[in-house]
């Protein structure tokens, strides 16, 4: 992962982790990439992730302007949860999408709503169906 | 009495036409690039290589689906294909899709897995090619 996503990383955690009625909506807590297996997941949890690589724009002299790249965010449990999972999801849209903000010095970040997502998985060893709800985000960084 | 004789060019039909069957050529270029693209990006989480050989691309006028999902097949016969993508309406637009039926969880992630993206990514990656194809067109037309 590139420094810059790191930082983007940054902001989303702690603009998301800022917010107490974000959090009161992910009662399972929030994390980076994916589920730890020690962590409780039949309650409804945050997860970002990359979802694409850094991407170098670049001016009309070659010259590295900014970085780009896509990342999910996404709020996660039990499909019988799905009203408190689409809650949730709609906290970090608001919150996330057109969100300017800064990390890591002086890194300038602009993040914006690029699609949605909103798909269900049956875990076949346990039989719990989880429905997942949330969004693809483009992000600019210098 | 003064005569004129009047010699009107009008080539922009023409123009329009030569314009549009460039766009649709690049978009299908784009779109085959995107398709490699996520073969090598899916490389990375092959386990019987269904998923990777289930990514086609449908135009206008062909769709790889029928031999993605013949490869899927061959590749592991349990493997469910979902349902073809519909051609698009105009031959200046291109779809690429992951035709398995679990594309969607490696792509995004599951409560046990994180994801294993190759659709976007390869999206990301050749956005720029056809971004500046398109731009050279446009100065060829200017020219």
């Amino acid at each position: 992962m590139s420094l810059l996503t790191n930082r983007v990383f940054q902001l989303i955690d702690t603009t998301l982790r800022g917010d107490a009625t974000q959090m009161t909506r992910l009662p399972g807590g929030l994390y980076q990439t994916m589920l730890p297996a020690t962590a409780d997941a039949s309650q409804v949890y945050g997860i970002y992730a990359q979802q694409t690589g850094l991407q170098d724009i670049q001016g009309r002299a070659g010259q590295t302007v900014m970085g780009r790249g896509m990342v999910t965010v996404q709020a996660i449990g039990p499909a019988d949860q799905s009203p408190a999972i689409v809650l949730a999801a709609d906290r970090m849209d608001a919150l996330l999408n057109t969100l300017l903000g800064a990390a890591g010095g002086a890194t300038v970040i602009r993040i914006v709503r690029n699609h949605e997502l909103n798909y269900d998985e049956l875990v076949r060893d346990t039989g719990v169906l989880y429905t997942h709800a949330g969004y693809v985000f483009e992000w600019w960084a210098q | 009495m003064a005569s004129r004789v009047v010699v009107v060019f009008d080539d922009l039909p023409i123009v329009a036409e030569r314009l549009h069957a460039a766009a649709a050529k690049l978009v299908r270029t784009a779109a085959i690039n995107v398709e490699h693209r996520a073969k090598d990006f899916a490389t990375a989480s092959v386990d019987t290589g269904a998923n990777r050989a289930a990514i086609y691309t449908v135009t206008h006028t062909e769709s790889g689906y029928a031999g993605a999902a013949a490869d899927a097949a061959s590749l592991n016969p349990h493997a469910e294909m979902q349902s073809e993508e519909p051609r698009p309406e105009k031959d200046t637009s291109a779809v690429v899709h992951a035709g398995m039926n679990y594309a969607i969880y490696l792509e995004y992630g599951t409560v046990k897995m994180a994801a294993q993206p190759f659709m976007a990514p390869a999206a990301a990656a050749e956005q720029p090619n056809l971004q500046q194809a398109l731009r050279k067109l446009a100065a060829e037309l200017s020219a």
